[in-house]
């Protein structure tokens, strides 16, 4: 009777675990798949919150906007500078240009090039030989105060070294070529003002005319050359 | 023994998760999350009461699937009612049943195994 009811229990305790075993492996089944699922889910939603989170996004637009700002930034400045440092190249040109033209004028002032232009011509007659290297000296200086920018006296160029001497014969030598009269001076300045420069009253043309043989002829040119020395 | 088919039936979970890969919309992770630690949560409680011998199949599965929804519901609810942070207290007590479960298996082998 014992055994039995031993038996029984053994039986109905056996059958009772094969059940238990059952259920839990059913549930099991299903907490595997509910698992699995969720796992893949949260990895894929990590895998996206990683690549792509609005609030990220946001922020590097954030950052390229800054950085493309401070790019045009740049590229305004450097523009600026740009143009600054044309303004300056163009500067410097200019003063270039006109250093040239400085030394155009100091050329011409120094007698170092030929010019051509505007002046006045006086053709000094002197039959008799009268006028010495002074008197020459006396006219080149009055066209000079003049406003005469270059001078020439029988083509001999007449610039700031130049000498005026009287040689042997009583000839007169400009910057040592022998010049005979009748002397040619032409002369480069306005023209009216050389000529009224030459024939002041009580000026270098009333002295010198009032000498026997000695004649004046001025003549206004238009276009009058001037060899260099 | 008695641990072979329980396991057996994981891996065929595990598997039919793996080959299936049931897609699930973003909104629903949530209560996915929740219902798999409830889950987790009864398959425990399920072994502590074999081990106490006090187990019962149907109650099991019972209460394997009414908690599962339960808990999936209670986090509806929440999202309902503006009261997100109900979420949590599912967590928590699905947490901490799972950690008392797991603490009573414990006891329950040491004892057994006559280790204390």
């Amino acid at each position: 009777m014992k055994k039995d009811i031993f038996h029984i229990h053994n039986v109905y305790d056996q059958l009772q675990r094969r059940r238990m075993q059952i259920a839990i492996a059913i549930v099991c089944v299903v907490i595997g798949m509910l698992l699995v699922t969720q796992l893949q889910v949260q990895k894929s939603i990590s895998k996206k919150l990683q690549e792509e989170t609005k609030q990220d996004l946001g922020e590097i637009i954030r950052d390229l906007d800054i950085e493309v700002r401070a790019l045009q930034k740049e590229e305004r400045d450097l523009e600026l500078r740009l143009v600054k440092y044309q303004g300056t190249a163009e500067d410097q040109w200019f003063i270039l240009n006109e250093a040239a033209q400085n030394l155009e004028n100091l050329k011409m002032f120094a007698g170092l090039v030929g010019i051509e232009g505007e002046g006045v011509q006086v053709v000094i007659g002197d039959e008799h030989k009268f006028l010495d290297c002074y008197n020459l000296w006396d006219i080149a200086n009055e066209l000079k105060a003049g406003g005469a920018e270059a001078i020439s006296i029988n083509g001999v160029r007449v610039a700031a070294m130049t000498s005026f001497t009287n040689d042997s014969e009583g000839r007169v030598v400009v910057g040592g070529v022998k010049v005979e009269p009748p002397y040619v001076i032409k002369t480069i300045g306005d023209p009216k003002t050389l000529s009224e420069a030459v024939g002041l009253l009580g000026g270098i043309q009333y002295t010198l005319t009032s000498y026997e043989g000695v004649t004046f002829n001025v003549t206004e040119i238009k276009n009058i050359g001037v060899p260099a020395v | 023994m008695t641990i072979i088919l329980p396991l057996f039936g994981l891996l065929i979970g595990i598997a039919l998760g793996l080959i299936l890969k049931i897609p699930i919309p973003l909104a629903y992770v949530k209560y996915l999350g929740v219902a798999t630690l409830a889950a987790l949560d009864s398959a425990f409680g399920g072994i502590r009461a074999s081990l106490e011998k006090e187990f019962n199949d149907k109650l099991f599965i019972s209460g394997f699937f009414s908690n599962t929804i339960l808990a999936a519901f209670i986090v509806y609810i929440g999202d309902r009612l503006g009261v997100e942070p109900l979420y949590y207290a599912a967590i928590v007590a699905f947490g901490v049943r799972l950690f008392q479960n797991i603490a009573r298996i414990r006891r329950h082998i040491f004892k057994s195994r006559h280790w204390e």
